[in-house]
């Protein structure tokens, strides 16, 4: 809120005297401010014992009980008689009507504010009358409209002529009328908003919009099943706005959360347009469950929200701890998302156009050597192979024994100037344009929210774009006074074209079957085309077989078609003033189909074959049906101070998915991609149906007593198609208490602190995914071949396992909100501490049994770690608002348990062992390179005696087990995937009509694997590219280079290539996630040209990436979603920055 | 009004999911529990079939082991378990010797299985079931046989076992799993038919048992046994092909007269074997001119000493060790790439259109090995005279000169020798060398070590074990 210098407000009491503009005393941590507007929503009562004090004491008191704010004029008060007073639980009226009995003033109540006047005969607050005298000769009426940004009128606002002490209030229409000199500003206030100077500039008519301000504490947090303020919060709950959303824009939702809720790690893993994000809550609390949190999309729980339009979003809000997520019961263990969507306001309605275009690029690519650098390199391997096997490396080096081939030989003599970066042929500066067109308002009876989306996205790898279409419909309609009826509709549309990625199943080797893999292994000497045009393909005398990646992205179809529509209605019936019934019905219906098709071209030839390819193709599509049934019941009751609301619910929700694909490689040719060509060739395809259901009992109850002790306790019993027989329902309790410290007398008096609570919670939720029908006996279906033919057999797929159930989690949290010197500074901090049990393993089994492994719930996991959070209002001044919200957070994970015999689970570089956080690096520890024969003599070597033993200028392991030997037995814990710390900051400046908002977020203390660098540090050269971080390699005794960095050599020695500490690379990094700036176009142009509003935007995201790390397009990636496999980059599709420039009007 | 509308949707949507009481159970779709099988005589069938499945997966592999013997080169510089087999560099935790102990278990507890459920079967509704048995205990035998010559004694699992009992099921002595073998093909040979053809041709027969117990019996050195049981086969009707190529011509059905238990694969079914693509140099015009459509491996290629055990005329040397092809042309064309094979085999090479799809099976046992076999064991029996009239069988349809009069101990060298011209590159030598007790001497040059007669025990089961007593290591692998 805004003050002036001719009025003070009280909030709460606590205010002093704020100077305009004001610095906080710590210059990066700011926050909203706001004004408490306490307890709205029931009657404040009003407990007073004064002797002879103050009238400004007696207000503040007033204000600290009730949350009204009293507005005055400071002179006014020189007047006031002290004040002695006794009541007890009396209502505001009362109070008031008391404390001024005797004072020379009149007040009026509009809406949380008290307005004092001079008594002078006017009849209170009549408003809006102008109770004030001529200030100048010039004075003439301006008249106005004060309405709120969804166009609804606000009654009571104040309006100052600012340096007077002149001013009215707005009626109960908003509207408002002043005598005013016409050089004259007047100043537009009230609680809750943001406080807007006009000038009046001989103008008689003024409109006003104020814009909400955002008070953290009266802001509504979206809980399951219901809403609280977040004053009455016992859990741990982040949010983010709608608002914080749009302003973004950007085109996914993750990208909207990303360093802007401490506990929440959002990693864009994959830079693909319409790519899935890997969203985490909390550390990670299943090895193979799945750690995604569950989301809920205007209360339909579901797991994909890539279709979602980011602009529809009203808000976010992420439940942390459980006794926020027990709720949701078997589901609630990774964390709860709950996304609401936009409603239509009740009066006037808004039509917005928004448009947006911008440019997608890449900013770094891990540095490979140039041509000559790795002709020399290469030369050199083949040299030191030579050596090596004792045949010499005199004469010309195409007679070598082992030869080097032509090709580098001609690119070190000159002949051949060919210097290709193979990745950079496939990158492009990729355009990306997004349009929304959308329509908020309606009637008392019936509100709509409308909105359409068209967003068109090329990738900036060649060959993959993105295109969305959504639209969205939320109509709210009140049959009658107690029923009221939602309906949403969600129908989106999307067409991505996919690039290939690397899969998990990769990870035995360095190349996978991404193209910008490919192309980062390319060697620099070959070029991308031959000099006629046609793609270049070289044999594999001359390199390690790759299809030619330029080819790939330019002529493999891999298509998908999106159709999804969310579709849910609600009824709610109020028995009633207390009580409210609800019943949902909703479905989202999913199709999704692809078609892939791999043409046989020159180019496309694969693993070294003379012959192009064969053309393959792939037509394949799912279909979800899912659907939901929701019946609560919703009771909240105030009496004097205890404030009772229960909840009770049963829910059923039921899944469908069926999926098929048929597979031929019998293409006559490239004509035709589609399966039609093959002539009824099939050479492979499936069809399969898979169903889960869930039946579930909820109850919840909160309970206050006078806004200072909370208790909430909630369970939910879940029944679910995928749990065994013999453990068919699970049982969820949470119990959560709160004290607000800060409303206690004691604490009553402290002006420079606003809030502080204390939050503390316990509960236990579930993680159902552990697949379908994991508990039986089922089997697979085989073939052998017979009589020259194929015949089909079955064996047993798995053991039946009758005791199947969820993983299990309990969850401790405690936690403190506060703020301080007037909500300048705010601070929330919590500690956590959860225990993951009977995690779903496939636990290793002695093979003999028929089976290597069996599905148990075995494992456990636990969590610990702090948040903490703090927004600070840095400065706040007419002109210029800044603040600052900073969230810090940390996790430690713990594997407690695995399979009987404890044994660790290794998964390609990883390991997840007891006692260690899920999936640690594994390898081997180096020391550097063996710098000379006497370190080698003196020093454990590998394969001692054989012809790949250790030698010179190769890299010396570490003997682990100290038996003076390196071989496997060696290998340990490398490194570390998880970062000490996350860290994430928004700064919000704003200077009149111009906004900047702008996100860091990083990470600090975490390692990346490189798996491509297998590849790209093999020491060959001659084979596939190496990065330019291998130039200083050790080439003599005399020469050793770097110290670290092996020799090249084709042939491996010394166990080189082994997976160890040279593939890792720090994680750690610091990135500008989003910068926001807009201009909001005066209003009063923008009415001129029959406007409502006007903004023109400019974002950047992704816009800058401070790391030390080399090898890694983006240091935050890991490529799979496993959480056995955390950060392992394989150089996959690189995340762009993107530079956006955008335009929203308001009409 | 409202208030009865409200409770009409409520009621109407809620009795729609009571009504339905197993709304929580929900069965299978696309899969089915085991529970519904092993019924009928078809599934049983079924069900062998799918133990067949998973000896295509271990016989895709099998010829790894044979990488370690003198005969068969991994010429490719890739660094991986084919490569270390070949130079001895091989490690307890390769994830091959995991698969080669998980396939055979795999197959004893599918056949396990089998014989658990059809003991309670009605002989009048598995009207095969004795064949099914016989059947069932031909796969088990055969996996045991492997097992034990791989890994010496392993445990012994003849009934289908839970992972609890698995963990203490301890590691037998070679003599026992023997025992389990020889009883085994003894009840196989009892109950499988003499010949299969239609649709189950292919499956296991009479002959296939009774050839397989003549070489375990051979193996262990039972020579007496090994002789009348390998005497017998020659009695089922199987012969020699009159043409050695013929073996290797695969326009020509495999089910010959020399054929008695191969491990089947078949082209564009998607049931074709790697062997071609695997063992083929990466020479462009080689695989133009045998037409090779796919990838190579460059692996199971002849070693260089190879090109020296054959006597000048020998039908079989250019089809096991060639450095090289005569285009049509007629001009020699040498393997002479700058890197990958220099030397290939042809006893797998067939005209291919897609990758890894050979039609080539992989021969586990056949007549030209049981008439060496029975040679074997009759001069070790000191019946050398009829041991040399086996062996210039063998001899004559390679175009070679017969052996007249040996010693003994001559005999025996020259029946090893045999073995390795007419059965190189089929999976024979290094098991042979083994069984011989030539490993050592033979391969130590080559870099063997001693204990290496034996492969490791995959090192996750030792661990999963985690108790020695249990399950220990072979002498010499840590």
């Amino acid at each position: 809120m805004q003050l002036t210098a001719s009025y003070q407000a009280l909030p709460n009491g606590k205010r002093r005297r704020i100077p305009r503009l004001r610095m906080a005393p710590i210059a990066v941590f700011l926050l909203l401010c706001g004004l408490l507007a306490g307890a709205r929503g029931f009657a404040p009562k009003v407990t007073l014992f004064e002797e002879k004090a103050s009238l400004e004491n007696v207000m503040k008191k007033i204000s600290k009980q009730t949350g009204y704010t009293f507005l005055y004029e400071p002179k006014l008060l020189e007047r006031s008689v002290p004040v002695t007073l006794r009541m007890k639980d009396v209502s505001l009226e009362q109070a008031l009507s008391l404390c001024f009995k005797d004072q020379p003033f009149s007040y009026k109540i509009f809406n949380l504010t008290i307005v004092i006047n001079e008594k002078a005969g006017q009849g209170e607050g009549n408003a809006p009358k102008n109770k004030a005298e001529p200030a100048s000769s010039l004075a003439g009426p301006v008249t106005g409209k004060v309405t709120n940004a969804q166009g609804e009128p606000l009654a009571g606002i104040s309006v100052l002529i600012r340096g007077s002490s002149i001013g009215v209030t707005t009626d109960s229409r908003g509207n408002y009328s002043i005598n005013t000199p016409s050089n004259a500003t007047l100043v537009f206030s009230y609680v809750g908003y943001i406080s807007r100077e006009m000038e009046v500039g001989g103008k008689s008519v003024i409109d006003v919009t104020l814009e909400e301000n955002n008070s953290t504490l009266n802001q509504v947090v979206v809980v399951g099943y219901g809403t609280q303020k977040r004053k009455d919060l016992t859990g741990s709950v982040g949010s983010v706005s709608g608002k914080d959303i749009s302003d973004l824009s950007v085109t996914r939702v993750d990208q909207a959360l990303s360093g802007k809720v401490a506990g929440v790690q959002v990693k864009s893993v994959s830079g693909q347009p319409g790519a899935a994000p890997q969203v985490r809550i909390r550390g990670i609390g299943s090895i193979s469950a799945g750690t995604d949190p569950l989301y809920v999309v205007d209360g339909f729980p579901t797991d994909n929200i890539q279709t979602l339009n980011p602009n529809d979003i009203e808000t976010i809000d992420i439940l942390k701890d459980a006794s926020a997520t027990a709720i949701y019961g078997s589901r609630g263990a990774n964390g709860v998302v709950i996304i609401n969507t936009k409603r239509g306001s009740s009066k006037a309605s808004i039509i917005n156009f928004e448009t947006s275009y911008g440019l997608q690029s890449v900013s770094r690519i891990p540095k490979t050597m140039n041509s000559k650098q790795l002709a020399q390199y290469a030369v050199e391997s083949l040299r030191n192979k030579n050596l090596d096997a004792g045949t010499p490396v005199t004469g010309d080096p195409s007679t070598w024994a082992s030869p080097v081939q032509p090709i580098p030989l001609a690119i070190l003599s000159g002949a051949d100037k060919t210097d290709n970066v193979m990745t950079k042929q496939l990158l492009r500066t990729a355009p990306i344009s997004q349009s929304t067109l959308s329509a908020y308002g309606g009637s008392d009876k019936v509100r709509y929210g409308l909105s359409g989306e068209y967003l068109t996205q090329d990738g900036v790898v060649l060959g993959s774009d993105f295109k969305r279409y959504a639209l969205r419909a939320n109509i709210d309609a009140k049959l009658s006074s107690r029923l009221s009826v939602k309906v949403n509709i969600n129908p989106s549309y999307s067409i991505s074209d996919l690039m290939d990625e690397s899969a998990s199943t990769d990870y035995t080797q360095y190349i996978s079957g991404s193209p910008i893999n490919r192309a980062q292994l390319w060697p620099s000497y070959l070029p991308a085309r031959t000099a006629t045009g046609d793609y270049y393909q070289y044999s594999s005398a001359v390199a390690s077989p790759s299809w030619n990646p330029l080819a790939w992205v330019q002529n493999v179809t891999n298509k998908r078609r999106d159709m999804r529509l969310l579709g849910n209605i609600s009824a709610e019936y109020k028995v009633t003033e207390d009580l409210a019934l609800n019943v949902l019905l909703g479905s989202t219906l999913m199709n999704s189909h692809a078609v892939r098709f791999v043409p046989s071209l020159p180019g496309l030839a694969t693993n070294g074959d003379f012959v192009p390819n064969i053309a393959e193709g792939r037509d394949g599509s799912i279909t979800d049906v899912n659907w939901l049934t929701e019946y609560t019941a919703n009771y909240h009751k105030t009496i004097a101070k205890h404030s009772f609301s229960g909840l009770a619910g049963f829910t059923v929700q039921k899944d469908h998915v069926e999926s098929n694909f048929l597979t031929s490689n019998r293409y006559p040719n490239n004509l035709v991609p589609t399966l039609s060509a093959v002539g009824g060739i099939l050479t492979g395809g499936s069809s399969d149906i898979s169903e889960w259901s869930l039946l579930s009992y909820l109850v919840r109850a909160n309970y206050n007593y006078d806004s200072r002790y909370y208790i909430t306790a909630s369970v939910r019993t879940d029944g679910s198609s995928r749990f065994g027989s013999n453990n068919k329902y699970g049982w969820f309790p949470s119990v959560a208490v709160a004290w607000r410290i800060s409303d206690e007398k004691f604490l009553k008096e402290v002006s420079w602190l606003n809030e502080l609570k204390l939050r503390a919670s316990y509960g236990q939720t579930g993680n159902n995914n552990i697949g379908n029908y994991q508990q039986y006996a089922t089997i697979n279906y085989n073939k052998y071949v017979l009589n020259n033919g194929a015949a089909a057999g079955f064996s047993p797929a798995q053991l039946s396992n009758p005791l199947l159930t969820w993983e299990k989690q309990k969850a401790f949290n405690i936690g403190f909100d506060a703020s301080f010197f007037d909500r300048r500074v705010s601070f929330t901090a919590d500690y956590f501490k959860s225990k993951n049990t009977d995690l779903l393993l496939n636990v290793n089994i002695p093979a003999i049994s028929g089976f290597y492994n069996t599905l148990k719930n075995i494992g456990e996991v636990q969590n610990t770690g702090f948040e903490f959070t703090v927004s600070t209002v840095n400065v706040k001044g007419r002109d210029f608002s800044w603040t600052t919200a900073l969230n810090f957070s940390t996790y430690r994970n713990r594997v407690n348990k695995l399979g009987p015999g404890g044994d660790p689970i290794y998964s390609a570089a990883n390991i997840t062992k007891v006692g260690q956080p899920i999936g640690m690096f594994y390898g081997f520890l180096t020391n550097g390179v063996y710098l000379n024969q006497a370190d080698i003599d003196k020093s454990p070597v590998f394969g001692s005696g054989t012809s790949v033993k250790s030698r010179p200028g190769d890299v010396k392991y570490l003997d682990v087990n100290g038996d003076k030997v390196i071989d496997n037995n060696d290998q340990t814990i490398m490194g570390n995937p998880y970062p000490n710390f996350y860290y994430g900051m928004t700064n919000n400046l704003s200077y009149k009509h111009l906004s900047l908002s702008f996100t860091l977020q990083g990470t600090s203390g975490s390692q990346v694997l490189n798996l491509a660098a297998i590849g790209q540090e093999n020491t060959r050269g001659n084979r596939v590219a190496q990065l330019s971080s291998q130039l200083h390699y050790w080439k003599s005794e005399a020469d050793p280079g770097d110290g670290k960095t092996p020799r090249p050599n084709d042939a491996v020695t010394g166990n080189n290539r082994a997976i160890s500490q040279r593939y890792l690379d720090v994680g750690s990094f610091m990135r500008i996630n989003n910068i926001a700036l807009a201009y909001s176009l005066p209003e009063t142009a923008m009415s001129r040209i029959g406007l409502k509003s006007g903004r023109i935007f400019f974002n950047a995201t992704n816009a800058v990436t401070i790391s030390k790390n080399v090898v890694s397009f983006n240091p935050d990636v890991s490529n799979s979603g496993s959480p056995l496999n955390p950060g392992v980059d394989f150089n996959d599709y690189p995340l762009p920055k993107t530079f956006v420039l955008g335009v929203n009007i308001g009409f | 009004m409202n208030k009865i509308l409200f409770f009409i949707v409520a009621l109407t949507s809620l009795t729609v999911i009571s009504c339905s009481k197993s709304f929580t159970n929900l069965q299978p779709i696309s899969s089915v529990s085991t529970d519904a099988l092993y019924k009928t005589d078809k599934d049983y069938s079924d069900a062998l079939i799918g133990a067949y499945s998973l000896l295509r997966d271990q016989y895709q592999l099998f010829f790894q082991f044979d990488l370690a013997s003198d005969d068969a080169r991994h010429q490719w510089p890739s660094e991986d378990i084919l490569l270390r087999l070949d130079n001895y560099t091989y490690q307890n935790n390769e994830p091959f010797f995991l698969s080669s102990w998980g396939n055979y278990y795999g197959v004893i507890y599918r056949v396990n299985t089998v014989l658990d459920k059809i003991a309670k079967a009605d002989a009048a509704v598995v009207t095969n079931k004795n064949k099914y048995i016989a059947e069932a205990k031909f796969l088990r035998a055969l996996s045991y046989f492997d097992l034990v010559r791989i890994f010496g004694g392993v445990p012994k699992v003849v009934t289908a076992i839970t992972d609890e009992q698995a963990l203490k099921t301890p590691r037998e002595t070679v003599e026992n799993i023997y025992g389990v073998i020889i009883q085994d093909l003894k009840d196989a040979a009892g109950g499988l038919p003499d010949k299969n053809t239609g649709a189950n041709l292919g499956r296991a027969t009479k002959g296939a048992a009774t050839a397989l117990l003549g070489k375990a019996y051979l193996t262990k050195k039972d020579f007496a046994n090994a002789e009348t049981t390998l005497a017998q086969v020659t009695t089922m009707g199987y012969d020699l092909l009159p043409n050695y190529a013929d073996l290797w011509d695969y326009t020509k059905d495999e089910h010959h007269s020399e054929y008695i238990f191969d491990i089947e694969y078949e082209a564009n079914i998607q049931a074709g074997s790697d062997f071609t693509n695997m063992f083929f140099p990466r020479f462009q015009d080689a695989a133009d001119f045998y037409k090779v459509y796919g990838g190579t491996g460059d692996t199971y290629t002849p070693s260089n000493p190879l090109f020296g055990i054959f006597e000048s005329g020998d039908k079989r040397a250019p089809i096991t060790a060639s450095n090289g092809f005569t285009n049509s042309g007629g001009t020699f064309v040498s393997l002479n790439g700058s890197v990958g094979a220099k030397t290939m085999n042809l006893k797998y090479i067939t005209p291919l259109t897609v990758g890894n799809d050979s039609k080539a099976n992989w021969k586990v046992i056949r007549y030209g090995d049981v008439v060496l076999m029975l040679a074997e064991a009759l001069n070790e029996n000191n019946k050398t005279s009829d041991a040399i009239t086996w062996l210039n069988k063998i001899r004559t349809r390679a175009g070679v000169s017969t052996y007249t009069t040996l010693t003994q101990a001559a005999a025996r060298d020259a029946i090893y020798l045999e073995r390795r011209r007419e059965l190189s590159f089929e999976g024979h030598r290094w098991f042979d060398l083994v069984r011989t007790g030539l490993a050592v001497s033979t391969l130590q040059p080559l870099g063997m070590k001693d204990y290496m007669v034996l492969f490791p025990i995959p090192l996750s089961q030792i661990q999963i074990v985690n108790n020695p007593a249990i399950l220990a290591q072979n002498p010499g692998w840590k």
